[in-house]
């Protein structure tokens, strides 16, 4: 927009302001607010009216019940004694529900705290299981390297074992040729001692 | 194209604060209804926001009267029906006269003077001709024609229920220009006389020269010689002699697409 227009523009931007606070600001919100009286107001007196038509209603019905008298009256008696019998029948029941509802809320209150301490001792057998669980598999460990030790000894056992077979035989060995050449040396010496005597006589 | 998004609101949020009165003469029994109150939107038209008018007079006028059209005046001058009501408003000579206080009538609908509206459907219809006059002389017509049913009743349903973006998400596209011309063919106008009859002239916004008409060439176009142009109004304020009256159409004119104004003269 040319300077021209913004100027235009402005203008007329200023005189709607102009003309809102001089024909809107002033009454706005208290019309609106008489408006929402009178409907309120609208409201109650139909209201009002509607509970005048119910009591006069209600004033006939009483005053034509007890106006008649003869057979009329006899009806209307035994109307009321059935009218009275059935409201304490239920009354009789309402108390039985209420009797009900005390013992209701209090097997509830007693069914929390059951849960509560089964919750208790699942939390600390879950502690427990939780216990055991680390002792098992440190135990499993150890029990590995247990093993592993045990193959290890084994192995230098089956070694050794062979090795001392290895030095019986060799022994055995040594043994059968030192008796023979013990025996050999003894001989030697035998025939030298007969030579000599042989020699002597 | 109307894209100033600050004035369309202003323009749409311009309310009035109006007082109606019952007519003495239709009143039955003793109780005299009190003045009921309502701000009123200035673009609506009266028939549009009166029912809780009528709903609250009607308990105290007889039941025969009850079924009859109707009407207000002002000052014993009726007002009427399918006029905006800002510029039934900005007819009135007094300033500042507010709350403008009306009187309804539920009898002797003064057939001569103001034209009957029955029902809403029949002002819808004259609020849907206005628009497509306006169109014819902006777009020759072929906007409105290439909108379908529902865009049409989105208008009314729009000014009806003071829904803004609802209105002028239609609305926009009657305000558009071609794009190799800045300006409608003509101006959709019209000039309201102080009896409160309006005349309508073919303007073009563009001057012979191809610049862009302001309000003073509009104001020399309407003046004679007897008597000069000097001023125009509407919604309520004077406006500048130096608007444009391309952006005026765009953004100061009423729902049916119309710049309605009151002209000021002074006898030469």
């Amino acid at each position: 927009m040319s300077q021209d227009d913004q100027e235009y523009r402005q203008a007329v931007i200023n005189c709607l302001r102009e003309r809102n606070k001089r024909d809107v600001l002033p009454f706005k919100e208290i019309i609106l607010q008489n408006n929402r009286l009178l409907d309120n107001v609208a409201q109650l007196k139909a209201d009002n009216l509607k509970i005048s038509v119910e009591n006069e209603q209600l004033r006939t019905a009483i005053s034509t019940g007890g106006g008649f008298g003869g057979k009329d009256s006899t009806a209307a008696q035994l109307a009321m004694a059935a009218l009275e019998k059935k409201l304490l029948a239920q009354q009789e029941e309402l108390t039985g529900l209420h009797k009900r509802k005390g013992e209701n809320s209090q097997m509830i209150v007693d069914l929390n705290l059951k849960m509560e301490k089964q919750q208790q001792i699942i939390a600390s057998k879950e502690q427990s299981l939780l216990e055991q669980r680390n002792a098992n598999v440190s135990l499993r460990a150890e029990v590995q390297m247990l093993k592993s030790s045990l193959d290890e000894l084994k192995n230098l056992n089956t070694t050794l074992r062979d090795e001392y077979t290895a030095l019986q035989l060799a022994f055995s060995a040594l043994e059968d040729k030192m008796r023979a050449s013990q025996k050999s040396s003894s001989t030697r010496a035998h025939c030298d001692v007969s030579d000599l005597i042989i020699l002597n006589s | 194209m109307a894209n100033d998004r600050e004035i369309l609101r202003m323009i749409w949020e311009g309310q009035l604060a109006l007082c109606f009165q019952a007519d003495p003469d239709e009143i039955v029994g003793l109780q005299q209804p009190e003045n009921f109150y309502l701000m009123v939107s200035r673009l609506s038209y009266l028939p549009l926001v009166t029912d809780k008018v009528k709903k609250y007079f009607s308990r105290f006028i007889s039941g025969e009267q009850q079924d009859g059209s109707v009407w207000f005046d002002y000052n014993g001058t009726p007002l009427k029906l399918h006029y905006p009501i800002g510029i039934l408003y900005d007819l009135c000579p007094e300033e500042g006269n507010q709350p403008w206080c009306l009187t309804i009538h539920f009898s002797k609908f003064p057939e001569e003077a103001l034209v009957k509206f029955e029902t809403k459907d029949l002002l819808e219809s004259y609020f849907m001709s206005c628009l497509k006059e306006a169109d014819v002389l902006k777009h020759r017509g072929q906007v409105i024609s290439s909108m379908q049913k529902k865009e049409h009743n989105q208008l009314w349903i729009g000014l009806v229920n003071d829904k803004f973006d609802q209105f002028w998400a239609v609305n926009r596209r009657l305000m558009e220009v071609n794009s190799e011309q800045e300006c409608f063919k003509h101006t959709p106008l019209r000039f309201y006389n102080e009896d409160g009859t309006f005349t309508q002239q073919l303007i073009s916004p563009l001057a012979e020269s191809g610049k862009k008409k302001t309000v003073s060439d509009l104001l020399e176009e309407l003046s004679t010689p007897d008597r000069k142009a000097i001023g125009i109004k509407t919604h309520g304020i004077d406006i500048h002699n130096h608007t444009d009256l391309q952006w005026m159409s765009e953004h100061l004119s009423y729902p049916d697409n119309f710049l309605h104004l009151v002209v000021f003269y002074e006898n030469v």
